[in-house]
């Protein structure tokens, strides 16, 4: 996992810009605008928390970040790229540098867990010895290495949840995209998939947008971070944590911008639709 | 107080309009032609694809393992019985007039030309287009299908040109298969019902067979492998409204790729026989 740590690195010095920037970008359906003028930022190595409601468009602002779906106005910039205007194939170069993160996994069921996650290094040609290691060293990381040999419908939903975060780091990405990563989990598992992301930014600065309909995620993240000397989730003062790995939380409604700032301009927010989230 | 009514007037609100009969034949025709153009370029992509890399060979030599080896039983079975029931059918006409020697010559050219390929494409699309739907369908709604993007893969490349490719090589084969053992039904057939001897049955019905008749079956078995591959994947790429909706797309793969395959065979019949006639 160094080389993600050494790639992080590499996005943050190289670039003076955001790691991802959306500037006045809407998106429709038949049914109509769903993003309506969306403009936002995340620097690198913060964590930016999208809060809504189903329906506000949190995963389709994923979706415009990776580059899987094209705005119909506006621009999305990532990593210094325009994703706005460029081929399915320039994106899908552009892919290898994006980690996403499905909602219900997105495993391809008719391959194993080790075959999930080597998958990008099997496409890339890899020499199967190297495949084989780096895919040992990612589910360490989520500690499933038992599972190399199973398929996805012998996992749990929270074991199912942890192979796709393996598959996501597989090729190291400075960017990490989070669709709902705990929904439907108990509160357990809930929190070793957030422990996960925490060590993921903390210890290889990884620049993550996580949507996620769960306030106490999101606080998570803000309030704790992971240690690597004791290897442990600790509450972290602000003051500990550095300025990049900071997290910000933005409230989408009805495809726009409602709130945007700090965990405790939320927490401390008096506006009536904020206070639902906070109940 | 002059202005009073006017102003009312002004505030009231608009009622939306029922669409006129016009509107909605123009936008069914517009859908109409747009999937239209969408199944096109997804045709045609899927034999450009085959020029530049990557090319997915495993994926190409699985299908045809898939659609060959899987329709074999089916297609044997199917044109044994055809031709046998050929030979019943004609060789009671032929009675009538002391030709009872025709029937290798008519069972012969209507197998090759016509049902051998006919019958067989109408098989493998029941069989593999609704198949290629389903598993595509399933794909799309499981977001497997944003996952292999995400991943860096194009899904044209991946799924579609590899089914495409595997149809268009099995499906000659498969034909061939389909006429040989038909004309062994009809030998069977001729030899204990008709009491013709399986030495005259062979003999006639090779020495009918012309280079024409050999690549109209060709032709055809080609243009059915063409149709059943691209409209099994094209519906299970357009699914629309989860599990149900890939029900729907399954048989309308089905019902699509047969209705197309009866047709073509009507203009490729007539194309055949008028370059026979000017060749």
């Amino acid at each position: 996992m160094g080389s993600l740590a050494n790639n992080a690195a590499r996005a943050r010095s190289s670039q003076d810009e955001a790691a991802i920037r959306f500037s006045n970008v809407w998106l429709s359906f038949e049914e109509g605008p769903v993003l309506r003028g969306l403009s936002f930022a995340v620097q690198p190595g913060e964590t930016l928390v999208l809060l809504g409601e189903t329906g506000t468009g949190k995963t389709l602002a994923l979706k415009l970040a990776a580059g899987l779906l094209i705005p119909d106005q506006g621009e999305v910039r990532a990593l210094g790229q325009d994703l706005s205007n460029k081929s399915e194939r320039e994106l899908l170069e552009f892919r290898r540098q994006v980690g996403f993160v499905f909602q219900e996994s997105a495993l391809f069921d008719s391959l194993t867990v080790g075959e999930n996650v080597g998958y990008r290094l099997e496409q890339d040609k890899i020499d199967d010895e190297k495949v084989e290691a780096s895919v040992q060293e990612v589910l360490r990381f989520v500690e499933l290495e038992h599972t190399v040999d199973l398929v996805p419908s012998e996992l749990s939903g929270g074991m199912r949840r942890r192979v796709s975060i393996a598959r996501a780091l597989i090729t190291h990405p400075p960017i990490v995209l989070y669709d709902s990563p705990t929904a439907g989990l108990d509160p357990i598992t809930s929190q070793t998939i957030i422990s996960l992301i925490l060590r993921l930014r903390d210890v290889y600065g990884v620049t993550s947008l996580m949507a996620t309909h769960r306030l106490q995620d999101g606080f998570a993240l803000a309030n704790f971070h992971f240690d690597a000397k004791t290897r442990t989730v600790r509450r972290g003062s602000p003051e500990e944590k550095s300025k990049e790995a900071s997290t910000r939380f933005l409230v989408l409604r009805e495809g726009k911008i409602y709130f945007e700032g700090k965990p405790e301009d939320l927490l401390h927010s008096k506006d009536a639709y904020l206070q639902r989230f906070l109940i | 107080m002059s202005n009073a009514p006017l102003n009312a007037v002004e505030q009231q609100a608009i009622p939306p309009q029922p669409p006129s009969v016009a509107e909605v034949l123009t936008d069914a025709a517009k859908e109409s032609v747009l999937k239209v153009q969408n199944y096109a370029k997804m045709a045609a992509q899927s034999i450009t694809n085959l020029a530049t890399r990557p090319r997915y060979g495993q994926d190409t030599l699985a299908q045809m393992d898939d659609i060959g080896v899987g329709s074999m039983p089916i297609v044997l079975l199917s044109g044994f019985f055809i031709g046998a029931v050929m030979v019943l059918q004609t060789g009671s006409q032929f009675q009538r007039f002391g030709q009872v020697s025709l029937t290798g010559d008519i069972v012969s050219l209507a197998l090759v030309r016509e049902l051998g390929p006919t019958i067989t494409g109408l098989l493998v699309a029941g069989r593999c287009a609704s198949g290629m739907a389903s598993e595509l369908g399933s794909m799309l709604v499981t977001e497997q299908v944003d996952a292999m993007r995400a991943l860096g893969t194009d899904p044209s490349r991946k799924l579609v040109s590899p089914r495409v490719l595997a149809t268009l090589l099995i499906m000659p084969l498969l034909t061939t298969f389909s006429c040989f053992i038909g004309l062994v039904g009809g030998m069977v057939a001729s030899v204990f019902s008709l009491r013709l001897s399986a030495t005259t049955f062979w003999q006639r019905a090779i020495a009918i067979l012309q280079f024409s008749d050999l690549m109209q079956g060709f032709t055809k078995s080609v243009v059915f492998a063409f149709i059943l591959s691209t409209v099994g994947c094209y519906q299970g790429l357009n699914v629309r409204g989860g599990t149900q909706g890939v029900g729907r797309a399954t048989t309308q793969a089905v019902v699509v790729s047969s209705v197309l395959i009866i047709v073509a065979d009507t203009f490729l019949t007539k194309l055949a026989l008028f370059l026979a006639d000017k060749l």
